[in-house]
């Protein structure tokens, strides 16, 4: 019998997109509900009361909030076999480092870029100093995988699962932040990396359309 | 199998080292503790650690991991036979996930900004972490914590916490918080007196004169860059 999947998500938002990128690798259907965060559903407000926020997976009638919980949850519950491949590795050492690099970029990647897209003057300029330093950090992480082009070589793992998503903000932080990381000469890795991410089978029909998600921030911006 | 080589970089007054030396206490792992001076930080550290520069970090035969949390699951799963530190089911697991989170993001990081701030910034964090300790109480309840989110033996939730306890008379001293009354969150002081009595604390927390006269000096550069 097939599992009863939901995910609560946001068109726009890159955690949900996580799920789904999780989601597709692990070959598992689910239904998508799309919210309106200006007026929260009840089933969201009923599932996630301590944060009320997107992305919520309900597996069975039971939700799983936090976007890198709802993963590795997902990870535990669809192991590898012949069909579907592992998230995080089997090996305790490489799970710590995969979990480290999800946490930076999770913490020191996304929110400076979120502020970058929405804040102004010196709030602004203060995300985008700090996006830069983080972003030259993950080039350098980047550049110590031997194999190319994900932070997994070949395939995608924890971490790619987790970054893949700010693809789709690379244009809004361009032309809304001024933050121009397209620059192939300062960030090769990193280049070849959304390039090659936004083709990936799991990653390609999750991510919006870069000049839709730059007209959202654009929108949000003149509220 | 040859000796581990186990060596935690520590401040004896961080309550995120307290994590990790509560994780392998209750593993029963020998570890050495490298008590760090951070000013200057040492060379060991900076190698070990140079995105973040900060302790704890543990090394296993070598290998650095830093980041309290990554470090608690790390020790959990590299000596997975003896005292797990979460339950078996997958949906149970994303739980106790969910209420370290909370934890970390609700409990620790309210209680640091209620303790740097002044006048009405300082009530509303105060009485957000009011709120925030009888959410905390819910997730008790649903675990049927006795006294522990992990049972009778602490885990990733409790030790996520934990050390909260041993900073609870300095926060109160100090900060001002308030904790809800043992009978609005019976289970929270059943955890805390619990804590208090566990072997891997009285490892991990510094004795409480030390701690309290630190948390004076902590305050007074607080105050001193506002």
């Amino acid at each position: 019998m097939a599992p009863e999947l939901k995910l609560l998500s946001l068109w726009a938002s890159p955690y949900c997109m996580r799920v789904a990128i999780a989601l597709n690798m692990k070959k598992v259907q689910c239904e998508v509900i799309e919210e309106d965060l200006r007026n929260k559903s009840d089933l969201l407000i009923k599932l996630n009361p301590v944060h009320k926020k997107v992305p919520v997976l309900i597996h069975n009638g039971k939700p799983i909030c936090e976007s890198l919980i709802i993963v590795e949850y997902v990870d535990e519950v669809w192991p590898e076999d012949g069909t579907r491949q592992a998230i995080l590795p089997k090996d305790a050492y490489c799970r710590a480092m995969e979990r480290f690099w999800a946490d930076f970029i999770d913490k020191k990647i996304f929110p400076p870029a979120y502020f970058a897209l929405r804040k102004q003057g010196d709030e602004q300029q203060k995300a985008i100093a700090d996006f830069y330093e983080s972003y030259a950090i993950l080039e350098g992480a980047l550049a110590k995988v031997s194999e190319k082009p994900f932070f997994g070589g070949k395939k995608l793992n924890f971490v790619d699962v987790i970054l893949a998503p700010l693809a789709c903000w690379l244009l809004a932080l361009e032309e809304l932040a001024g933050i121009n990381v397209n620059k192939c000469e300062s960030y090769p890795r990193l280049c070849e990396y959304f390039k090659a991410v936004r083709e990936h089978p799991a990653v390609a029909n999750v991510l919006p359309d870069d000049k839709k998600e730059s007209e959202h921030f654009r929108k949000l911006r003149n509220l | 199998m040859a000796a581990e080589d186990v060596k935690l970089l520590s401040f004896w007054a961080s309550p995120f080292a307290m994590r990790a030396i509560l994780a392998l206490e209750a593993k029963g792992v020998k570890y050495e503790l490298i008590e760090e001076t951070l000013n200057p930080k040492s060379q060991l550290l900076l190698e070990s650690n140079p995105v973040y520069k900060k302790i704890p970090v543990l090394l296993h035969n070598g290998k650095a991991i830093p980041e309290s949390l990554v470090i608690v699951l790390y020790v959990d799963e590299a000596w997975p036979e003896r005292a797990g530190f979460f339950p078996k089911d997958p949906y149970a697991r994303a739980m106790i996930h969910f209420w370290s989170d909370f934890i970390d993001k609700k409990i620790f990081e309210v209680t640091f900004r209620a303790a740097k701030a002044k006048g009405e910034e300082k009530e509303a964090a105060l009485k957000e972490l009011y709120d925030n300790f009888l959410t905390l109480e819910s997730g008790f309840i649903k675990f049927d914590a006795k006294p522990f989110f992990n049972g009778s033996s602490i885990g990733y939730a409790d030790i996520c916490l934990a050390p909260f306890v041993a900073w609870l008379p300095v926060f109160v001293d100090l900060a001002g918080i308030r904790l809800p009354t043992a009978e609005e969150a019976p289970h929270l002081h059943k955890f805390i007196g619990a804590i208090r009595e566990h072997p891997a604390a009285k490892v991990a927390f510094p004795d409480e004169e030390k701690l309290a006269a630190f948390g004076r000096i902590l305050q007074q550069r607080w105050a001193a860059s506002t």
